[in-house]
């Protein structure tokens, strides 16, 4: 038999009066896993997060960690490390303090105590702000003593609530990347709150999509990406067109669909030949070529957006506009260009 | 509205004549106390310090003021226990009926002393309980709870939940919580509530005189009962002095908190003053 799982939900809700902050969710946790809980502003990644450290209890439903029932376990029996949105570092306390707070509950003496923190502050790479308070360090510095505060005690599970959101962008990146390998290098359990979905994407081993409280997909980066099991999930990562088409053909597992402007393409699926469907395509999937005569779909620029690295363009097509997100190694087309789409069976998405 | 220059000079001229007559006569007792003659009046024709003096040598005196000092100090430490308590539950906890109870509790702030007074008297005689300091200790503990509540109910508030979250996620319990981050972060306003509830039990008059048992003199009381009588030198020297004490204390309360709070917040060294995206550690690692 393997392990039990670092941390399991079992069927867990919270209702706040009549609204179900998080409804019947089903979640399993391994040892050492980075997973992240992504989903829009009120969909129960708070709710849920807190509920994994103690700090809420839940309506119905277990938390099970390494094969124990917590639910009764107070948040300070926990052994959790949790960082949150805002640091939440005691003011009144020096840096040294604020990390070796956890570790006088733990009963750890005084000499390693300091052991501990000064090897807590070589993780965040922040040894000499030791003696400071909150208020003397920068943000990014705040809430990289907020994770070694929560990391030097050596939780079971360690949350993280947004913990990038309140920083410039920059930072914010360069303390993803600061994480994610203090993350694996001490394989810690982790759980982390998030919306933003490159975040998730870069950090996550797996990721949990949240909405309206329940689970609506999980997976690794790249099966969430590649493969989204719902319009709700795609569209979470970025743009998507929509495409009216309707089946010619189809056996074997594809499908022939015949879109505008005589173009027939081969769709992975299988629907009776006359079924209407509405096709997804990925705004980064959808190419701008210039138009050589062959049947294809056509259109106009009707708008640019540069963005360095990429251009989104809109493109007004039949009476549509679709969304399409280039290279920008090219020039930049102006506005009125004339343009084919070039797109690839194997990218549709069935709505 | 515009005002001509001769209401703002009536206007400032009424309102410093309303300031005169509310605290010249302070300065009068002050200032009649340190005058040499035996009957308080003036001229002043020197400088004395022997009616202060001989306050040390009446026992009554002596009495009073021990009386008062036990009373107020008992007052204090037991309004402020309770009166944190309260205000942390009031403001933690979102109990039924929480709106009334933090109205029963801050009344007495509102209520003239003098229904206060009569009310809880009424109360004991009721339960057959006699006067003692017992009873006046309680009274005095009901009057001066809403500084203490107050005070401490807002700075409370300010001090964010999720602090006392992160706390108890690092291994505190409930109340080694409160004990490491909520109460040194509430102290100064404690401080306040203490001293708040300390002064206002030590100038208590008018319920107190119901309250006392036969004999049983306050500072303030005894002042009163004395005035009955003559106003002496002594007497003028000991208002002076409970003058001095009542404005002393608090001003010296307000300079303490000042240094310790702003001791605490100046940076000892300013912080790092490079682009917060640079890696932390290059350069000033030791
Ligand atoms: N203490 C509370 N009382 C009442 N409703 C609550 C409470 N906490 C959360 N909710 C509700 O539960 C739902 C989920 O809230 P939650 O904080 O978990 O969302 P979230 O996914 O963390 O959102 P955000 O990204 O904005 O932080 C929301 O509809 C919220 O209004
Ligand atoms: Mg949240």
């Amino acid at each position: 038999m393997s392990a039990p799982a670092a941390v399991e939900m079992r069927r867990v809700s919270r209702h706040y009066g009549s609204v179900a902050a998080v409804d019947d969710l089903d979640l399993t946790i391994a040892e050492g896993e980075f997973v992240a809980l992504l989903g829009s502003s009120g969909c129960g990644k708070t709710t849920t997060l807190r509920m994994m450290a103690g700090l809420e209890q839940p309506s119905s439903g277990d938390i099970v960690v390494k094969g124990r029932r917590v639910n009764d376990v107070p948040v300070h029996a926990r052994n959790v490390g949790m960082v949150f949105q805002n640091h939440a570092l005691f003011p009144h306390r020096t840096a040294f303090e604020n990390i070796a707070f956890g570790l006088k509950y733990r009963k750890v003496p005084k000499p390693e105590i300091a052991r501990r923190v000064a090897r807590a502050l070589e993780v965040v790479r922040l040894p000499h702000v030791a003696d400071r308070l909150p208020s003397q360090l920068s943000g990014g510095q705040q809430q990289r003593i907020a994770v070694a505060r929560a990391i030097v005690i050596e939780p079971d599970l360690l949350l993280f609530d947004e913990p990038l959101s309140a920083l410039d962008a920059g930072l914010r990146d360069e303390l993803r990347v600061e994480l994610k390998r203090i993350q694996k290098s001490l394989g810690i359990t982790t759980v982390f709150v998030t919306h933003d979905q490159q975040e998730a994407l870069s950090m996550a081993d797996r990721i949990v999509v949240m909405h309206g409280g329940r689970k609506r997909q999980e997976g690794t980066p790249e099966d969430i990406y590649r493969a989204p099991n719902s319009e709700f999930v795609m569209r979470f990562f970025g743009r998507v067109n929509s495409l009216p088409g309707t089946v010619t053909s189809a056996g074997g597992g594809t499908m022939q669909v015949a879109l505008a402007e005589g173009v027939s393409l081969p769709v992975p699926g299988d629907a009776a030949p006359g079924t209407k469907l509405s096709l997804l395509l990925r705004a980064e999937r959808l190419r701008l070529v210039p138009d050589d005569g062959t049947p294809a779909l056509r259109g106009h620029v009707t708008g640019v957006d540069y963005l360095g690295m990429m251009v989104r363009y809109d493109v007004a097509c039949g009476g549509e506009t679709f969304q399409a997100i280039q290279p920008a190694e090219d020039a930049v087309l102006p506005i009125g260009t004339p343009v084919a789409l070039s797109l690839r069976g194997e990218d549709l998405v069935l709505s | 509205m515009r005002h001509s220059r001769l209401t703002l000079w009536l206007l400032g001229g009424f309102t410093l004549l309303v300031y005169a007559y509310k605290i010249l006569p302070v300065f009068v007792v002050v200032a009649l106390a340190f005058n040499p003659p035996e009957f308080g009046s003036f001229p002043i024709v020197g400088f004395t310090t022997r009616w202060f003096g001989g306050l040390l040598d009446n026992p009554a005196v002596v009495t009073a003021v021990k009386t008062s000092l036990r009373l107020a100090v008992a007052t204090a430490a037991i309004a402020t226990v309770l009166g944190v308590a309260a205000a942390y539950a009031l403001v933690r906890y979102p109990f039924r009926g929480r709106a009334a109870v933090q109205l029963l509790l801050t009344m007495p702030i509102l209520v003239p002393h003098l229904i206060v007074g009569v009310g809880l008297l009424l109360a004991f005689r009721i339960l057959g309980l006699s006067r003692s300091f017992t009873l006046m200790l309680l009274g005095h503990v009901a009057l001066t709870m809403p500084f203490v509540i107050l005070t401490t109910q807002h700075r409370l508030q300010a001090i964010p939940l999720y602090l006392e979250e992160a706390s108890r996620t690092l291994g505190a319990n409930g109340w080694q919580t409160f004990r490491e981050v909520t109460l040194p972060l509430a102290a100064p306003a404690i401080v306040t509530g203490f001293v708040f509830a300390f002064m206002s039990s030590f100038d208590e008059v008018t319920a107190t005189l119901f309250w006392r048992p036969a004999n049983f003199d306050t500072v303030p009381i005894y002042v009163l009962s004395e005035l009955q009588n003559s106003v002496s030198q002594e007497l003028n020297a000991l208002a002076a002095a409970l003058v001095g004490f009542s404005v002393g204390v608090p001003v010296l309360t307000m300079l303490l908190l000042h240094l310790w709070t702003s001791r605490r917040r100046r940076p000892a060294r300013a912080p790092e003053a490079t682009p917060a995206w640079q890696p932390a550690t290059e350069g000033d690692a030791r």
